[in-house]
């Protein structure tokens, strides 16, 4: 499966370390929870890593939820052309995201495998070296409210013309 | 030649018309290949645009307005005029009207009040198409419109079969895209052609081409342009983009100074290289810490840009490793027979020969042709403790 640490190439490990790509899954659901009697549905956590880790797609996000999600998606296609081969190279590290979640007891699964999550406030460091990092939390935040709002797992999925 | 302050603009929308209707033909080509088979764009022949296949024809007629942007009356003489050069067609016999769509497109509205709205879709029902015909009939006899008067002359010419034919094949797609929209909706078609972020510079390049080939179709240099050629250009295209599609963000050495050098001390590909008697204070030292530096920053930009996905990343660095590996093994048997200060030395050739001087021809993508990646890389992996370049590295660090 996963290769060991130490045989990882340095760069793909550093920026795809399971505690920070772990910690953003969690602030997605955490938010999606927040604003919805759903649970956060295990699938819709591979799609926020090619969400929100992709530079130009994070960029582009609106800044209110006041924008429909599939409005949003139509209008910026261009970014979204490539979407199913993106989440697909994401698999692996989203999973491992969500492995290191569930040992550190930062996210339970529930029985129709709904991520039910900590409560922990989002941590935000507010220095020049972490705008990167603030701006990832913040998107997050905002797309687990979006999704929130969205219809469910199926139609998104074919939406972005994700298949198995 | 000199403008006066306040131009007229009834000057600026003919010609703003001319590039519309050049730019509509490539739309126009470019959504019918998809449809068509290998179909053939002409501009300026039968109609503004006229895109034929095997089976059909289609003929365009391009109504630009910019101001006094209206709507499209019964008795308009964007309509007329149109309805004219369709009806002289089928009288001349030039058109066979059986295997033809006579598409009138305009930035204006149709309003549903008007005989025309039938129009926008295809008609179906006997009762429509006569209304038609009788309405058509009534304003081309009563109307004394001397804009028009040739026009419904042409149409009063027709037999009544025929004005059925006429109407049955007429489309108007009215609000249409205008010339500000028209790039936007060409970029839409194109939107699989490229990388994201290069449309603008892609589209710039296919309309350099598009202009100069309707110029030539405008002189009847060429009979018309062809979709096969179109496509070719895409290509074309398409693989000047390729060869840069990573992007270098770090063409530049980098500055070393002796502080750098003395704080990376302590780092693995530094003592690797001293493990071969590079000193610290060399300048070969400074070479390795630039490129370390420069393709360690430039390959996590492109996993941030997703422009690389991390399965490339991690293939790359089995291809250096396999290529590494190979001349390896040669120099440790080499070795075998060799003193302690012999094989220093070897080592040291190892790496200058091999990863300093020149380098392994081993590429992240294909162009991508720029060794800092590379010899940066072999750094970032000596780093790692991966590969080396003293025969015994392993035991010596």
């Amino acid at each position: 499966m996963n290769l060991t640490w130490d045989d990882r190439n340095t760069i793909v490990a550093n920026l795809f370390n399971p505690a920070f790509c772990g910690e953003v899954i969690r602030v997605v659901a955490k938010e999606y929870n927040k604003h919805t009697n759903t649970v956060f549905p295990y699938e819709f956590a591979f799609l926020i890593l090619p969400i929100l880790l992709h530079q130009e797609t994070r960029v582009r996000m609106p800044r209110s939820v006041r924008t429909y999600f599939f409005v949003w998606v139509e209008d910026n296609d261009d970014l979204f052309y490539d979407f199913s081969k993106r989440t697909k190279g994401m698999v692996k590290y989203t999973k491992e995201a969500l492995l290191f979640l569930l040992l550190y007891k930062k996210i339970v699964l529930d029985e129709n495998g709904g991520i039910v999550t900590s409560q922990e406030r989002v941590i935000k460091i507010d220095n020049v070296d972490h705008l990167e990092l603030n701006h990832i939390l913040q998107k997050a935040q905002m797309l687990g409210k979006w999704l929130s709002a969205s219809s469910d797992v199926k139609s998104i999925y074919s939406f972005f013309r994700i298949t198995p | 030649m000199p403008s006066s302050p306040i131009t007229d603009f009834s000057a600026k929308e003919p010609s703003l018309g001319y590039f519309y209707q050049i730019k509509y033909a490539l739309l126009a080509l470019l959504t019918s290949t998809k449809e068509l088979n290998n179909p053939k764009v002409r501009i300026e022949n039968l109609d503004d645009v006229e895109i034929e296949d095997i089976n059909t024809l289609q003929l365009f007629q391009t109504k630009l307005h910019i101001k006094n942007k209206g709507n499209l009356t019964n008795s308009s003489p964007d309509f007329w005029k149109t309805i004219r050069i369709w009806s002289e067609h089928i009288t001349n016999g030039l058109i066979d009207i059986d295997s033809t769509i006579l598409n009138l497109i305009t930035t204006e509205a149709v309003p549903d009040s008007s005989l025309l709205f039938k129009l926008k879709t295809n008609i179906n029902r006997e009762s429509d198409l006569d209304d038609l015909i009788s309405g058509l009939d009534q304003i081309s006899i009563d109307s004394n419109n001397q804009t028009n008067s040739s026009a419904y002359l042409a149409y009063q010419a027709l037999s009544l079969h025929q004005k059925q034919k006429l109407v049955k094949s007429i489309k108007i797609t009215d609000n249409s895209v205008d010339i500000t929209d028209i790039d936007n909706k060409i970029k839409r078609e194109l939107i699989l052609s490229t990388y994201p972020g290069h449309l603008d510079a892609f589209l710039e390049i296919l309309e350099g081409w598009w202009f100069k080939k309707a110029i030539e179709n405008l002189t009847e240099k060429i009979d018309g342009i062809e979709s096969g050629e179109l496509q070719m250009k895409i290509a074309n295209i398409r693989d000047s983009f390729q060869a840069d599609n990573l992007p270098n963000h770090f063409p530049e050495q980098l500055e070393i100074s002796d502080e750098d050098v003395n704080t990376l001390k302590n780092k693995a590909f530094i003592k690797q290289l001293e493990l071969i008697q590079i000193n610290s204070n060399s300048k070969t030292v400074k070479r390795a810490i630039s490129d370390f530096r420069r393709a360690f920053e430039q390959r996590s930009k492109w996993l941030r840009l997703q422009l690389l996905n991390p399965e490339e990343e991690e293939d790359f660095d089995k291809r250096l490793r396999d290529y590494w590996q190979n001349i390896f093994d040669i120099m440790c048997d080499e070795a075998d027979s060799k003193s302690i200060e012999e094989i220093h030395l070897l080592g040291k050739q190892f790496y200058i020969n091999q990863f300093a001087v020149s380098c392994p021809q081993i590429k992240i993508r294909e162009k991508f042709k720029e060794d800092f990646l590379t010899r940066g890389s072999y750094q970032i992996l000596a780093d790692s403790k991966k590969i080396g370049w003293h025969p015994n590295y392993k035991d010596k660090l």
